[in-house]
């Protein structure tokens, strides 16, 4: 592994951006050293032109016919001929030949080169000398032989120079020529060297970038963009491994290893909303449920109360009913007097007088009811309690029922009943009144009515049993309510307190009142009285509270 | 004179109004309730039938239903109720099942001699 610390992205970026930086300055470098190389090229190329080039042209002309071949010749000729016109062509060459020899010295200059040039010029002034002599030998007649012999110049020594300035020119020549070449070669070494240079730096940096990117980088992305992937998809238990990595996509997984954690927390949060949001649910669903039965508590307490109001709208009918009866009795009796007094014997009268008494009794027994009714409802039911005989009470309400019914047979077997017990007499007489009346009333055709008295247990028990009409057996819980009348009573008169009336008085001795009916066969009801003395309650106990108790079995005694 | 049914449960009621019927000049029949009535009916074949409403066994508006249903003869027979009911429902019951008066009690015995006279008159039996 090259890399022995876990490359940096950053990193990655910086060894791209140094490798731009170092092509970049190696083609600013191999630039310049083009440029430079270029320069040199054209000193080069300059030395060369304006050096042994020039030179060569000043040679030249001072070599050419016109040069110093010229000079020569033209000097002859001037000699010969004595033309002073060509004096002037001949200082014309000489004027040439000194510039381009100043020319040629204005040029960097080799040692032989001064020397040649040095020889060459000596030559000038000989001849410069040598025009002179000439003219002056011309003008003062001397023969051209004569002056030529006297203005006679060795050459030798120029040519040798001039030859010499080839030699050394043609070697100057060669020396560019060959910089020059060398110049050209180093200026093409460096393009190339560069170049395969700048590719190789570029070829080796995105390899590397390459490599960094496939190895480190991507398959590490590859695992990050999975991570994300699961936990988008709410997998938030996804394996989220290079949390140590030192680098931006060790960031990056430790970023998505906090977003995990946000997002266990969130799930957390969300089962717990969930949860909570059951909860809620199932408190609504409870209270909806609880309103339900609240609902139908209150339309149970309303059928009650319709029942109770329906049975009440019943006794006022009845009780209308009921006192009208004796007054239509006593009106009777009345008017019979009245518009029959001149017939009616004595004996029609007391029959009469009496009919009148025993309604009225009927009526006030009923007002009785309905006021002690009134007063229980209104918590104002007096109880004056005193020693009575039970026995006796039983019996007298036996024989004044006897008496209101002559045609039925009341049976009544009293003996076992205790002569001694403590109570209101009054209100028990209303009791045993009530129960044999209702036992006549409702056998209107069955007229055995039975009456057993025994004590068991240290209470006292009073059964009264008829063959009358009965009562349903569904209708039994009810029959103790107020007002409640038996659907077997239908055609006979009762306003529906008397029974109330009776298991309130019971219940206020302490006692309790409990009934046996078969439809149509007939009721036995059986008072139950504790013998020992009580302390009396005052209210009416709760009636939801009685507890059913066994009765001696009292229908068996005739 | 006529001949007249009169079922009453009360004893101390139907014996003096039994008296009053038969000292105003009427024969008279009296039974002691619904189902005795019924039977008193078909062999006492009545002018008019006076009627108590509320009788164990079988009541006065039950007792003419079945007369009228059982033997349709009966319905040209008036029927007179007298009920210690005084209130709308029953009078209206009363009436609804076939009479021709409903009286209530305490009655007045010159009043029940005026509706037994007009019933019988215009039955033009009187």
């Amino acid at each position: 592994m090259p890399w022995k610390h876990p490359l940096k992205l950053r990193g990655i970026a910086n060894l791209v951006l140094g490798s731009l930086a170092l092509v970049g300055l190696i083609v600013v470098g191999v630039h310049s050293s083009a440029v430079i190389t270029e320069i040199k090229l054209k000193d080069t190329w300059t030395s060369y032109a304006e050096g042994p080039a020039r030179k060569a042209a000043s040679l030249t002309r001072l070599r050419d016919s016109v040069g110093f071949d010229g000079l020569i010749h033209h000097f002859h000729d001037f000699v010969l001929r004595q033309d002073r016109t060509l004096i002037v062509k001949v200082q014309e060459r000489l004027l040439d030949m000194t510039i381009a020899l100043s020319f040629y010295r204005s040029f960097d200059l080799s040692e032989r080169e001064g020397r040649a040039l040095d020889k060459i010029e000596d030559t000038f002034l000989q001849y410069a000398d040598a025009i002179v002599v000439a003219e002056r030998m011309a003008s003062e007649g001397y023969a051209p032989m004569e002056i030529r012999h006297a203005t006679r110049i060795n050459t030798d020594a120029a040519v040798q120079a001039l030859a010499e300035l080839d030699v050394e020119l043609s070697g100057g020549l060669k020396q560019s020529e060959a910089s020059l070449e060398a110049a050209i070669e180093r200026l093409l070494f460096f393009g190339i060297s560069s170049t395969v240079v700048v590719a190789l730096l570029l070829g080796g940096v995105s390899l590397v970038v390459y490599w960094s990117i496939h190895r480190r980088v991507l398959p590490s992305l590859g695992q990050l963009s999975k991570a994300m992937k699961s936990l988008a998809t709410g997998d938030v238990q996804v394996q989220i491994d290079g949390l140590a990595r030192k680098d931006e996509i060790g960031e990056m997984t430790r970023a998505l290893n906090i977003l995990k954690l946000v997002s266990i927390e969130r799930w957390r949060v969300k089962d717990e909303l969930e949860e909570y949001r059951s909860g809620l649910e199932a408190t609504v669903r409870q209270r909806t449920q609880e309103l339900e039965e609240q609902k139908c508590r209150l339309e149970e307490a309303l059928e009650k109360e319709r029942e109770y109001n329906a049975m009440q709208d019943q006794f006022v009918a009845m009780a209308s009913h009921e006192f009208r009866t004796p007054l239509t009795i006593i009106d009777s009796a009345a008017q019979r007097l009245e518009r029959r007094a001149d017939k009616l014997q004595p004996g029609d009268i007391l029959q009469r007088a009496q009919k009148i008494r025993g309604a009225v009794k009927r009526m006030l027994t009923l007002i009785e009811s309905v006021l002690s009714s009134a007063s229980l409802d209104a918590g104002k039911f007096k109880v004056e309690v005193q020693p009575y005989d039970l026995r006796a009470l039983v019996e007298q309400a036996c024989a004044r029922q006897r008496d209101i019914s002559p045609l039925h047979n009341i049976v009544a077997h009293l003996d076992e009943l205790p002569a001694s017990m403590t109570g209101d007499p009054s209100l028990l007489e209303q009791v045993f009144t009530n129960l044999l009346s209702n036992a006549v009333k409702y056998a209107p055709n069955d007229p055995q009515i039975l009456v057993v008295g025994k004590v068991e247990a240290g209470k006292a028990y009073v059964a009264v049993k008829d063959q009358g009409v009965g009562i349903p057996a569904r209708e039994l819980p009810k029959l103790f309510e107020r007002f409640f009348r038996a659907s077997t009573s239908t055609g006979i008169a009762g306003t529906g307190i008397g029974l109330n009336l009776v298991s309130q008085i019971v219940e206020l001795h302490g006692g309790r009142i409990d009934v046996e009916s078969t439809e149509g066969e007939g009721s036995t009801f059986i008072v139950q009285l504790p013998v020992q003395t009580q302390n009396m309650v005052s209210e009416a106990p709760d009636q939801s509270d009685r507890v059913p108790e066994v009765a001696p079995d009292l229908r068996t005694a005739s | 004179m006529a001949r007249i049914l009169y079922v009453e449960d009360e004893p101390d009621i139907r014996s003096d109004v039994v008296e009053e019927l038969v000292d105003l000049g009427h024969t008279i029949s009296a039974a002691a309730d619904g189902r005795e009535g019924l039977q008193m009916a078909l062999d006492f074949r009545p002018d008019i039938i006076l009627c108590d409403c509320l009788m164990p066994g079988m009541t006065g508006p039950e007792m003419v239903r079945a007369l009228h249903d059982g033997y349709p003869e009966f319905k040209s027979v008036p029927v007179v109720f007298l009920s210690a009911h005084a209130d709308p429902a029953h009078q209206e019951e009363g009436l609804a099942a076939g009479a021709r008066a409903y009286l209530t009690k305490p009655v007045d015995f010159d009043e029940l001699e005026g509706v037994l006279g007009e019933l019988l008159d215009a039955a033009g039996t009187a």
